[in-house]
Formats: C-alpha cells, structure tokens, sequence
C-alpha cells in the first residue's frame, strides 16, 4: 500500500452508501475566496436528482461552485459532500459522479474512442469492459460514426460530446456540466441539449450550467441562479418566470408599417402602450409577456402587416437578475 | 421545500418547486452493467487497472511528444558516436610496442639487448655476444703494486715479466684475445707501451707486453709511470662451443606480460617470462658474489624492490585488502603485450566513462529534466489535470503512477541502451574469448543505476513542478546543475568529497564503481599500473574509482547505494505527493 501523507480522510466505506436521503451533491456555507476576490459566498444548496440548471452571468461563480464540488478546489469556509464525502479529502465519490468543465483542452492525439476508454479505466474498469462502455456513450452522444477519428480533427461540438461521453462512461448518478453549449453551433447545441435531457429522464442528477436563459429553458425548469458568488435564486424556472412576467416587459417588432400595427396591438388588453424607437421599429409595452405573445401572431397574421422579426429584449438572464436584485433590496 | 432542492438557509425566494422527472426513456441505449461497487469505491482497490491506465496513458502521452523522440535521438547519436569512435580503436588494435627497449640491438652485433640480457653480455660492446664469452673481473692491481702473480686470465695493457705456462684463447673468443705465439718485436716506444687491443709483443727485455685478455700462471705487472697501463684479474665466462643463433628482435616485443592475480591476495607474485632477470647464470656472472658486476653497463639486481625474493613483483595492500602499490624487480612484468593491456585498459575506461558521464551524466539529468518535470505541472497549466484526478483514484497514487509511466518509456530506453552498447563493446572489445560475459554485469547495472538516477530526477523535478508551476522548471535547472557538478566532484575526488555525497550522481557514480569492481576485481592493478605507466590508459585511471563506502566488498557498497538512492525517491515521493493533495487544480 502506498503512503498518504495527506489525503487520509476517514475510513473509507466499502460501498458508497446509495441512500435516496442523501442528496447527490450538498454544500452548507460555502465560500471560496481567491486572495481579496470572492468566488462563492456562503452558498448553501443540496441537489438531488433530475436536472437543475446553475444559471449566472460570466463571473457569478458557476465554475468555481463545480471545481468545489468535483474537489478540484478547496473551499475557504463551508462544507462539500458528494453522496455524503466530501470531495477534496476522498475521491471515492467520483466513481459515481461525471464532470465536464467549461475548458476546451482534449488530448487532440488521441481519438474520441480511445480518450473515453482510458479515462473509463481510471474507474478501475478492465481495458475490454472500458471499450464496451465507450463504444456506448459515444454511441449516445451521436460519435460512433468518428469515434476512431483524433480528437484535434473534432469540430467544437464534436469536442463537447466527447467530453460528455467520457463524463457518461462510469454511469454516474451525478453529471456535472459546466457550460456544456458554450460556443456550439446551433445544431451542435441542440444535440447536447437533447442529450441532457435525455440524461435527465434517465433518473439521474444533471447539474448544467450556462449564462443564458434560454439555453437552459430548454433543458430543465428547476434552476439555480447564482450572481457575484451568491446564491440568488432557486427553484421553478415557471414559477419565476411568471413574477418576472408580472413586472413591465418590452416586445419589439420590426417592420415597415409600425404604426398600423400600433392601432391593432392597442387593442389587446394587456398591452400597455406603443413606442417608436425607430422608423421600422415598434416596441409593445405589457406585463404579461405570455398573454400578449399567445394572440400576437394571429394579430399579425389577419392584419396583413409584415413583419420581420419579433424580439423579448427583457427576457434575459440580466432582465431576471435585475428583478431579482430589485426585489432583494 | 422541494424533496429535490433544498434551500438550507431559507432565505431565498421565489420558493423553490418540486421537479418534474420523465420516467426513464425506454429508447435509451442501456449502459453495460456494472461491475460489483466495491471495485469502484475503495480508493486503494484496483490498483492493477488504475496504475496501468495512468501508466500506460503517461507513456503514451510521452511516446507522441516530440521532445521525447528528439532527447531519445540525441541519445543513440551520442552512443553511436562514442561507439564508432571506440570500435575505431578496438578493430584497429595498437601497434606492439618494445615498453623496455630491449629488441633494439644497440651494439649492432646481431644480437638484441633482450638476448644479450639472457646471455650476461653488454649490448653496448659488439666484441661481446652470446656464446662469445665474457670477462668477469675479480680483483684489480692495487694503485701501489706494481705486479701481480698466480694463475688467471688477465685483462689489461701490462706485461708479462715471467711465466710457467700461457693459454690458448677459447675457441669463441672475442677481439680482445691477445695471441702468444709467433710473438713480434716490440720495436719502439710506441709499440711497447701503446699496444693496439688484441695484440701483443716481446721486448727487448723479454717482457711480452698485451693489450686485452690472456690466460696466464706467472708474474703480470704494468708499468706504473705509463697511465694507459692497467690490470685486473678474473674469470672467462659463458663461452659456447657452437654459434648461438641470433633472435629476431620481433621476439623481445610484448615478450614479458604481467603476471598478477590481484584477487589472490597474495603479496609476492609475478614471473620473468622472458628469463632476462633469471638469466642463466652458467654463463653469466656469479651474481651472489659481486651483485653490481655488471654496474657499468647497466644497473641491474634482481630484488630491486628487497623484499627478499629474486625476480617477483611485490603486491602492497592495506589494512581493507585493497591494493595500495605494486613494484616489480628489474626485468619482470616489464613488457606486457599492448593488446592485452592496454587495449584492455583502454576497453575498461570507456564502459566506465560511457556508463558514468553519458548515461548518468548527461542521459540520467537532461531526460527527466525535459521530460519529467511538466510530468504533473503541463497537465495543471493545459486544464486537463482535472479528467485524470477527478477520477476516483488518489492523487497520491497519480503521482506515483505518473511517474511510473515515465519510466515506463525512459527506463526500458536506458537499460536497452545500455545493454545494446554493452553487447556491441562485449563482442569487440579485448580479450581472448569471443564475448566478454564479465562486462554485461556492469553494463546491466548501469542500466539498472541509470534508470534508478532517472527514478530519482523524474521524482525530484516532478515534485518541483508540482510544488511551483512557475519557478518549478528554474529550480529543477539549478539542481540539474548542482547534480552535473556534484558528479564531476565526486569523480575527480575518488568519491571521497562529503559534500558530493549529498548528491544523487554520488550515488549513481559509486553503485557503477562496485559493478566494475564485481565484473572487474583487478581493477585497482589497471589503475595503479596505468597511471604509472601507460599514458594510453589514463582514461582508465580517471573514470575508474573505487567504492568508497566498503572498498573491500562491493556487493555492500552496491545496496547500501541504492538504498541511498531509493531512500532519495522515497523522501521525494513524499514530497510531490504532499504538494499535489494540498495543490488546488484551477
């Protein structure tokens, strides 16, 4: 047995206890400071099960609550459990947890086949059994067809996958991904993104995080919103949405007769009033987003008007964080 | 408060609602079934399959490096370069060369001093040869005599004042005989007391005066007012009835090699191969009764070295056993045959200066100060550290592992390497059997002492990356320049500066020291005889040391070595491994 000067923790148990009362992942009072800057403060979340969406600008601290939680690093104050152990003394949770980071480094020498194989075998799987598990995830997220292919040929999306693939390979109960469509083309984006969540409807925890919206709209409802390090919000994307509904948003149509189109969407009740910002713009203004959006078309469509483009400035992360912040102080 | 998230401190809004989960799709791919969680969990199970995946990614990794395929061509260039230049050596050979001089016929009478040695007689004198016999003076006329009588066979320019009886010269006589019969007239001055050699005359007096030797009973006198005129008496020696025929000089070339077994322990050893310190002294001079007869052509006794015993080489030991002086009578051992010694010599000073300064030296520092210090630190710097630790594997184990698939490929590379050399220097290098099986102990275990010296840089400099990604590479130079120091150090101090100790190259340098003296237990012979005497093997005398730890047994000096060494990595080990559990991998 090899000695271990430092990383001893408790004794380790045979089995990871698979205990539906421990959440996949817990975190009390954690914060993590990097000298005078703060990267987490005091963020208290226990997730487990289905997939939970971390949301938050660049810099909220998205990637610095993942790297706590797969102990890449240590937290300042606060504890960390992953399935009850915390990370950064015993690596023993990783055999049930698979973690995709935001960078983009791959080993290019290798192909997609082989990177997932050998990292499979870090999970003490033999060399046979590790090539049966990354024929499967490649094949799930759509690789097969360039599995033999080197990496550094892969275009981003392809990159991606593989990296979910190789998270995928030990048949984690926790997947972690951080910022997983992050530079994706949009047909790149909607693979991951069905991936996830299919993922999800396996009955295992998905913790993804993204900055936008709608990108995690797409895959899950139950959020989590961080903002400068703090915990703002979590929960039911629906049930936030509908207080952020309730509050003045702006929908802005551009076409050529914008002020036709005025004298018809005035009608609509919950539309507040019009404005002109430019000669082929108009922006409606509502508080009930969902209500004026479930009878525009039809407007626009039996008023002959044409119109090119239908924008929600305010139905974005920094619309929601603004409300949020508003309603904190 | 949803049973799937849990807000702990409450104090956020808007209230967090349950999750909605699809039940699990049937149109998914089902994942292979899991081997037993117990296999998975435990941090110290499967050790077999993580180690071999770490080490065979590292080895891998390093394999499609660039900088590994550059170092490892630099590394056979630089074998292959000393090789040809060795094989040059060994396949030209070296010309025999006459160490003592004695093929050489000084006297240009036909006979080589070699011979001329066996025979007693001068080289410098071409009157005097083998079988021509030879005067052996016994006394000479005191300087207040004037004559002297009895008889004896006279050597001088005197004369003969009375006589019973003169003899013949002897059938193989040299020119200085002086002929009695048919005596001419002394018929001046010059004649009578200038007498040519060889010749002789009869005075007015009835004196026959002569100049030379003569074999006389009477009364033989000089006259003490002429200072050319000199006498002395003795014996004629060595005197052959039949030629002796002349050797070809070829003959005394590599005529007299060294004749030692220095593990024998014994302190009298040597022969005279080619008898010219025996000699036969029928017909030489009775050495035991005038040892410095022969003084005046050449200083010769045989027990030059006095310790008692004629013609032998003296082995001087210390209180250890090991060898300190080695001296040799006068004409022993002098002449040892080129190819058998210093081709031997010259043999053994390049394996030791190959194993030491191009594979510890140059291959054992410069391979892990390359490849092995961004061994853990350029997976930091890259990002990719995180697919290899966030893996239910231990870092302590990882770093040990990445190690290990360092020398997955370096020590295979410098064992075969060393080995590849060993064959090629084993098949032409001296010696009379087709192999030299006894060099493949020492090339083994400068492979094994280079891929340990290896272990123990790959160690130190892999610790240093992991201790400072920023200074880690500077640090890991200035100890690579603190080690190649330290290693001349030790060299050129026989191993006995302490502060070389401290080094890892001290080490390396003295388990390749014990290996030589296992494979070769006469090497302290080759070195005190070629530093004294052979400027052709001073290579020898650099590179070879003896173990300083147990001079006497070398097996001892090998392991309390490589314990020293594996006490070194072990300290190391510690070290990265310490640095890389605290280290946070950004």
């Amino acid at each position: 047995m090899m000695p271990d000067p430092e990383q001893v923790g408790p004794p380790v148990p045979s089995t990871i206890p698979v205990d539906q009362n421990v959440p996949a992942l817990m975190l009390e009072h954690v914060s993590k400071w990097y000298g005078q800057v703060i990267g987490l403060n005091d963020v208290s979340l226990a997730i487990g099960g289905g997939v939970t969406g971390i949301l938050g600008p660049n810099g909220a601290g998205k990637s610095t609550l993942f790297k706590i939680l797969v102990g890449r690093l240590k937290p300042s104050q606060g504890t960390v459990r992953l399935f009850g152990i915390d990370p950064w003394r015993n690596p023993a949770p990783y055999s049930r947890v698979g973690y995709v980071s935001e960078g983009e480094k791959l080993y290019d020498w290798m192909t997609g086949h082989d990177f997932v194989t050998t990292l499979a075998r870090l999970y003490g799987f033999t060399r046979d059994e590790a090539s049966a598990r990354a024929d499967h995830v490649l094949e799930f997220v759509n690789l097969s067809d360039v599995a033999h292919k080197q990496i550094g040929k892969y275009s981003k999306g392809m990159r991606q996958r593989v990296k979910i693939a190789h998270a995928l390979v030990n048949d984690p109960d926790l997947i972690i991904l951080d910022e997983p469509l992050q530079g994706c083309d949009p047909v790149a984006r909607t693979t991951i993104m069905n991936v996830i969540r299919e993922i999800g409807s396996m009955g295992k925890t998905v913790v993804v995080s993204s900055h936008i919206l709608s990108e995690i709209e797409r895959i899950t409802e139950q959020i989590v919103i961080l903002h400068n390090g703090r915990l703002l919000a979590l929960g039911n994307l629906h049930a936030i949405r509908g207080m952020l509904d309730k509050h003045p948003h702006r929908i802005l149509l551009t076409t050529d007769t914008p002020r036709e189109l005025a004298a018809r969407t005035l009608v609509i009740d919950e539309v507040h009033g019009v404005r002109f910002p430019l000669p082929h713009q108009l922006e409606i203004q509502t508080n009930d987003l969902n209500a004026v959006h479930s009878v525009l078309p039809s407007l626009i469509t039996s008023s002959g008007l044409r119109v090119s483009s239908i924008q929600n400035p305010d139905d974005n992360l920094e619309s929601l964080l603004a409300y949020l912040m508003e309603g904190r102080s | 408060m949803s049973e799937k998230i849990r807000n702990l401190d409450d104090n956020h809004n808007p209230i967090p609602q349950p999750l909605a989960h699809d039940e699990p799709s049937s149109s998914m791919p089902k994942t292979p079934p899991l081997p037993d969680r117990i296999v998975l969990n435990s941090v110290w199970s499967s050790l077999d399959r993580k180690a071999g995946a770490v080490i065979e990614f590292t080895a891998r990794q390093l394999r499609v490096r660039a900088s590994t395929w550059v170092i490892a061509t630099v590394g056979v260039l630089l074998m292959l370069l000393l090789l040809a230049t060795y094989a040059e050596a060994m396949v030209e050979g070296l010309e025999p060369v006459d160490d003592d001089g004695d093929s050489v016929d000084w006297d240009e009478d036909g006979y080589p001093l070699g011979q001329e040695r066996k025979w007693g007689t001068s080289d410098w004198n071409s009157a005097e040869y083998p079988g021509s016999g030879r005067f052996v003076s016994d006394q000479w006329l005191n300087w207040n005599e004037d004559e002297h009588t009895g008889n004896h066979t006279y050597r001088g320019n005197a004369k003969i004042t009375s006589y019973s009886w003169i003899g013949t010269p002897p059938v193989s006589q040299s020119e200085a005989w002086v002929e009695v019969e048919n005596l001419s007239v002394c018929t001046d001055y010059e004649e009578r007391y200038d007498v040519q050699l060889g010749t002789s005359c009869l005075t007015e007096d009835d004196e026959i005066r002569f100049n030379g030797l003569i074999r006389v009973n009477g009364t033989v006198g000089i006259d003490s007012d002429h200072w050319y005129s000199y006498l002395e008496w003795g014996e004629f020696v060595g005197v052959s009835e039949t030629p002796i025929p002349k050797d070809p000089p070829s003959m005394y070339i590599d005529e007299d090699g060294f004749d030692i077994d220095v593990s024998s322990g014994n302190t009298s050893q040597g022969f005279d191969d080619d008898g010219d310190c025996i000699r036969d002294w029928d017909f030489a001079a009775d050495i035991s009764t005038n040892p410095e007869e022969m003084f005046w052509q050449e200083y010769f006794t045989p027990d030059s070295n006095r310790n008692g015993i004629n013609c032998d080489v003296e082995l001087e030991y210390d209180l250890n056993g090991n060898l300190i002086s080695i001296e040799a009578d006068d004409f022993v051992d002098e002449d040892p045959s080129e190819q058998d010694f210093v081709l031997e010599s010259l043999h053994r000073g390049f394996v030791l200066a190959v194993g030491k300064v191009a594979f510890l030296f140059l291959l054992g520092i410069f391979i892990p100060l390359f490849l092995a210090t961004g061994l853990i630190r350029d997976e930091m710097a890259s990002g990719t550290m995180y697919y290899l630790v966030g893996k239910p594997i231990h870092r302590a184990e990882f770093f040990v592992y990445r190690i290990l698939g360092f020398m997955a490929i370096t020590a295979p590379y410098m064992v075969v390497l060393a080995l590849l050399v060993g064959l090629v220097t084993s098949f032409i290098g001296p010696g009379d059997s087709l192999f030299r099986f006894q060099d493949l102990t020492v090339w083994l275990i400068i492979g094994i002492t280079s891929a340990l010296v290896l272990l123990a840089y790959s160690t130190t400099f892999s610790a240093l990356g992991v201790i400072s990604k920023k200074f880690g590479i500077y640090i890991a130079l200035v100890m690579g320049v603190w080690e190649f120091i330290m290693a001349f150090f030790s060299l050129l101090s026989s191993g006995q500066s302490r502060v070389a100790w401290l080094s890892v190259s001290h080490w390396g340098l003295e388990m390749v020291n014990s290996a030589a003296l296992i494979a070769w237990p006469d090497s302290s012979y080759y070195d005190i005889i070629g530093s004294g005497f052979f400027n052709s093997s001073v290579i020898f005398s650099i590179f070879w040391n003896e173990p300083v730890i147990s001079p006497g047994s070398p097996i001892v000096s090998l392991l309390v070595s490589s314990f020293f060494l594996i006490l070194y990595i072990g300290i190391w080990v510690l070290i990265g491994q310490s640095f890389l559990g605290r280290r946070e991998i950004d």
